[in-house]
């Protein structure tokens, strides 16, 4: 028995010690949120700078509008680009700036280096991920149709919406769908100068994102909203630089803790604040899989 | 005579150790710069250097205790020959205050985390084992009961390495303090003897590295006004503010005098030293969960004041 009891000891005692060596080399080691911060070339142009310029849309209801007369950028989009800006350390309202942007120059900015991201209702396409980076999603929409309210009885099918004149915006997925389904269209640099179109007579319809034309359709209540059978689903990101994995990585991390924190989380509050009267109560969706999982200083109260 | 310069070397190195990582953490935070340890010389207050140090390396020191305590306490109990290594004696003739004071300081500033370590030591210390089969089940039953809910959550996280620290650390040392007391096969008294203190003293210089590099003075970033409406961040440790200036001693080793006028704001940063290893946290019912990376003490200071989520400022890189 004593013999026995000394083996079972002499064991315990050699396994204590292995198990003390195994314990100190079972570190995880993948990357944290300070090394990507610290190796990202835009963040370190814009640390140089001084300033991380944003690129967003400026007529843009309820997603992303700037006010002339008191200088106030407000909606759902500048408030997610707000909240990155915070969170990759630009704290105070002169280290951030909002730069506007045309659909068409979304992409030709991020790759100038005018803009060091664009949060603009920018919709992530597999053409356009090999021109630039995306974060996201951090919304989904479907492409729709706005057009005069006094029209609702004529425009109500894809064949009746080939018949008329029909506008969108140049380098947008819209134009991709309008095409798709061979609809005629003009191409425009801005969504709010089709709106304008619509409004005085030149194009009979817009065709946009559902959030866009909600946003319009609730502040100008001469347009309506026609629901098109077009199936597309198309997920907004945040664009980003191609030569930039660590800021893509950022944002992605930045986004998803946004989701882990579900109701209680600013993505939430914004939506809330902005789009819920025209769109319902909706939540984050969900990221597309892929991104790098960054270790942080809040990962254990986080869940 | 040999026993007293064994206790004699022992408590200079339990004494020597804290007082040369306090000189070595004053020197490193320096840079090695002559003009930058001046600097710190005269503004850090030795009673703070201290303070600073007992609040992050007592654990440090408990530890060298404990393991001395446990290896002593296997080898005395391994027969004549083993018991007369010095560290058995030593662990034989320790007052009882320094045995019980290690494992109790241990208790409460050790990391959750590595506390069934400290369970597998007392039993090798104080030779302590279930005399019956059924206690021994009846112990480990209830142990799982503690850590069972804690297990379950670490092979539900992605994580490997947490899975394999869980049954590492959490399961693993609970089993062995079952059969831990009692004497060692002579064959293995020596190998033991020479090898497990070798292992101690690399795991203790092993955890020693990061709080040798530890900063003494705490981080902080500074938002200060510049030109053309634009801030600048400064990223550093705080020396000193006066009437006129603010002495920032920044990552990059420079020391900056800034103006006072000029600061917009002061954010408290933590640094990327304290970043979490694993995800998991204690989890019990009725107990609020705890990381496993918090000591009691931190665990208790935190249950009282909650955690504040750290400043985004603290990301910031300007120059």
């Amino acid at each position: 028995m004593s013999a026995t009891r000394s083996r079972l000891t002499t064991l315990s005692a050699f396994l204590s010690v292995a198990l003390i060596a195994a314990s100190a080399a079972c570190v995880p080691t993948g990357p944290t949120v300070d090394e990507y911060r610290a190796k990202s070339p835009t963040l370190a142009k814009a640390d140089r700078e001084r300033v991380l310029r944003i690129g967003v849309q400026d007529q843009l209801p309820l997603m992303s509008e700037h006010d002339q007369a008191t200088d106030k950028w407000t909606g759902f989009e500048v408030q997610i680009a707000t909240l990155l800006a915070h969170q990759l350390g630009f704290t105070r309202p002169e280290s951030y700036q909002f730069i506007r942007l045309t659909t068409e120059k979304r992409i030709s900015a991020l790759q100038s280096g005018e803009v060091h991201l664009v949060v603009a209702d920018f919709t992530v396409t597999d053409e356009r991920r090999k021109l630039v980076r995306f974060a996201g999603p951090y919304f989904l929409t479907t492409p729709e149709i706005m057009i005069r309210r006094t029209d609702q009885d004529k425009i109500k099918t894809i064949d009746q919406l080939k018949q008329v004149k029909v506008c969108t915006t140049g380098g947008s997925t819209s134009a991709e769908v309008l095409t798709k389904y061979g609809v005629p269209h003009s191409l425009l640099a801005k969504g709010a100068e089709c709106a304008e179109g619509v409004r005085n007579g030149t194009y009979d319809a817009h065709c946009t994102d559902d959030v866009a034309i909600a946003g319009r359709v609730h502040r100008f209540p001469e347009f309506a909203k026609v629901d098109m059978p077009f199936s597309d689903t198309e997920p907004l990101g945040v664009g980003l630089p191609l030569d930039d994995p660590y800021l893509e990585g950022l944002v992605a991390h930045y986004l998803k803790k946004q989701l882990d924190l579900g109701d209680r989380s600013q993505w939430q509050a914004a939506y809330d604040a902005n789009l819920q009267v025209v769109l319902g109560p909706k939540q984050q969706p969900p990221l597309f899989p892929g991104y790098p999982v960054l270790r942080d200083h809040d990962d254990d109260q986080r869940r | 005579m040999t026993t007293e310069r064994d206790n004699t070397g022992f408590w200079t190195v339990a004494i020597g150790a804290p007082v040369l990582l306090s000189v070595l953490r004053l020197w490193i935070e320096a840079g090695g710069e002559l003009q930058t340890t001046l600097l710190l010389v005269e503004h850090v207050d030795p009673i703070n250097l201290v303070a600073a140090l007992v609040a992050t390396g007592s654990w440090l020191v408990s530890a060298m205790f404990v393991a001395a305590l446990a290896i002593g306490g296997m080898l005395g109990a391994s027969g004549e020959t083993a018991a007369r290594a010095w560290l058995a004696r030593w662990a034989e003739q320790a007052p009882s205050w320094v045995k019980l004071g290690s494992f109790v300081i241990a208790a409460f500033t050790w990391q959750l985390i590595y506390l069934p370590l400290l369970l597998l030591a007392l039993c090798a210390a104080y030779q302590l084992t279930p005399r019956r089969v059924w206690v021994a089940l009846v112990c480990l039953a209830l142990y799982g009961v503690v850590i069972g809910q804690t297990l379950v959550e670490a092979f539900r996280l992605p994580d490997p390495s947490t899975r394999a620290m869980a049954v590492l650390l959490l399961a693993g040392p609970a089993v062995l303090a079952v059969f831990i007391a009692g004497p060692l096969r002579p064959r293995a008294v020596r190998p033991f003897a020479i090898g497990a203190p070798l292992l101690g003293v690399a795991m203790l210089l092993w955890a020693a590295l990061p709080l040798v590099t530890t900063p003494v003075l705490p981080l902080t970033v500074t938002v200060i006004g510049g030109p053309e409406d634009s801030v600048e961040y400064v990223r550093g440790h705080v020396i000193t503010t006066d009437d006129v200036h603010m002495v920032v001693l920044e990552e990059s080793g420079q020391v900056r005098y800034i103006d006072n006028d000029l600061i917009e704001a002061q954010d408290l940063c933590p640094t990327s030293q304290e970043i979490p290893r694993y995800r998991l946290r204690f989890l019990f019912p009725g107990v609020e969960p705890v990381s496993l990376e918090h000591s009691v003490l931190s665990g208790l200071g935190q249950a009282n004041r909650g955690s504040t989520p750290g400043s985004p400022a603290c990301r910031s890189r300007t120059r």
